[in-house]
């Protein structure tokens, strides 16, 4: 607890290491001080080692970390919780943001609110109308309107929660497509245009953003609906409820998704290309995959189905293994 | 913009990694990383780009840490020797898959020290490494310089590393 510590490799560590994002960061006196000592190295290498753990762990944590707040606030006056209440339910910034809608007025929707996630982090957020806004690793959205809010989703995967009010329409841009939605959960993954919809509850109308005359598709709650556009295939498939952004808690659940599917997901989490050649595409699995950092995801696959990795152009390619 | 820089990244690599063969391996990686277009997301725009090379560096060298298992903790848990740079190379050499479900216990005791003592630093921390916000976002909601949420971090990284190792 004392602060004389200089001298403390550990606690110099955890000093550099909090400000290696910073943007006054002196790199050049950092390697000096790594240098100096191999025990600045070895006590470096213990704080990064546990900050990345946590990250990785950040979801699987916060399920436990509620509670714990509750008992460390029996000794503060009442503000705190209600604080704490308002934390839980999202972030400072969407708060500051709706905040600021009621102060200046409509002139601020035009002001897009971006939010990104690392590899490693997933992030809650709570949008001005109330509804809130889960997002998945490496994800990318952006947030303009006040009460009726427009997301755009760049990147990655987002979860909903949206509040009923039949005076306003949230609307999820993904890809091509915009998703509509009056009060429901649901999920929406943009993998490089390739968009998911998955509903949990309630019902939302998906279409292009650029009319083509075609009527909008409407999920309901237990369905999904993966496009490829550049294919021109839309599959509308039966999901559990429950499985909704499964990401949520660092698990992707699967009941007989057929592979090209499961490999889409795990592309997204490891950012790199995952190709399923013709020999495997008909395999299916069924089962639960930890995220991780996502680069176990594949070989958590491997261990149950008969695949085969080949590289090919900095590409892996998977195929069947055994058989013909 | 890395050949420019590259005397300056090795002598800081050869420090991190304390081997200048390491350092001038993981500066190639650098280059190799950011030639990738394909490669995730970068957080917002490239103010800094020497900042940014060091930090593709050090995460490269954390990868590598972690694969060559120098690692303090011993204990299995979750980052045992996981290889993340770019899935794609890594995977062959991944060990056995359901080795790397989560220690339900590791992430209770991460947990508690996360809900323990010194409590300011751990909410400054919780809310920056748990729920995500920036630095600058932490400042704000706490009404802090960007400073003291840096210190607290230290602070409570220093605590979290104690508490775990005891």
């Amino acid at each position: 607890m004392m602060d004389a510590t200089t001298q403390d490799p550990i606690a110099a560590a955890a000093a550099w290491h909090a400000r290696i994002d910073a943007s006054d960061m002196d790199w050049a006196g950092f390697g000096d001080w790594l240098a100096a000592d191999p025990s600045h190295r070895a006590a470096y290498d213990s704080i990064a080692l546990l900050d990345a753990e946590i990250g990785a762990a950040a979801p699987a944590i916060a399920a436990l970390l509620p509670a714990n707040d509750d008992d460390a606030t029996d000794a503060v006056p009442v503000s705190r919780p209600n604080r704490w209440r308002w934390a839980a339910a999202g972030t400072g910034s969407a708060l500051a943001a709706g905040l600021a809608f009621l102060l200046v007025g409509p002139t601020v929707t035009d002001t897009a609110q971006t939010y990104a996630t690392s590899a490693g982090d997933t992030r809650a957020v709570t949008l001005a109308d109330g509804s809130a806004m889960q997002l998945d690793r490496g994800s990318r959205v952006s947030v303009t309107g006040g009460k009726t809010p427009f997301i755009e989703l760049a990147d990655g995967a987002a979860s909903f929660s949206v509040r009923h009010d039949p005076s306003r329409i949230l609307i999820v841009r993904a890809g091509a497509y915009d998703i509509r939605d009056v009060g429901t959960r649901f999920a929406v993954t943009n993998a490089r245009g390739k968009v998911s919809i998955a509903v949990a509850e309630g019902s939302v109308s998906v279409a292009p953003h650029d009319p083509d005359g075609s009527a909008p598709t409407t999920l309901v709650a237990g369905q999904r609906l993966d496009i490829d556009p550049s294919a021109g295939i839309a599959e509308r498939r039966s999901i559990a409820p429950a499985s909704v952004a499964d990401w949520s808690d660092g698990r992707l659940s699967y009941d007989g998704a057929p592979l090209p599917l499961v490999a889409a997901d795990i592309s997204r989490y490891a950012g790199a290309p995952l190709v399923v050649d013709p020999s495997a595409a008909g395999l299916h699995f069924s089962g639960v995959l930890t995220i991780g950092d996502g680069s176990r995801l594949l070989d958590q696959l491997r261990a149950v189905l008969p695949l085969r990795l080949r590289r090919a152009d900095g590409v892996v390619h998977l195929e069947r293994a055994g058989g013909r | 913009m890395l050949a420019a820089n590259r005397p300056q990244l090795v002598r800081f690599f050869a420090g991190r990694t304390g081997s200048v063969a390491e350092a001038e391996d993981v500066v190639q990686e650098i280059w190799l990383h950011i030639g990738r277009p394909t490669d995730g997301p970068v957080a917002g725009p490239i103010a800094n780009p020497l900042a940014y090379l060091h930090r593709i560096g050090m995460n490269i060298v954390l990868d590598r840490v972690r694969a060559n298992g120098r690692r303090v903790r011993r204990d299995a848990g979750y980052v045992e020797a996981t290889i993340s740079i770019a899935g794609a190379e890594a995977v062959d050499d991944a060990p056995s898959a359901f080795d790397a479900v989560a220690s339900r216990e590791r992430i209770g005791h991460l947990a508690a020290a996360l809900a323990g003592p010194p409590e300011g630093a751990m909410r400054v921390f919780r809310r920056h490494k748990i729920d995500g916000l920036s630095h600058a976002e932490v400042a704000a909601e706490f009404a802090i310089s960007r400073s003291a949420v840096e210190k607290h971090i230290a602070v409570a990284l220093r605590h979290l590393r104690k508490a775990l190792d005891d």
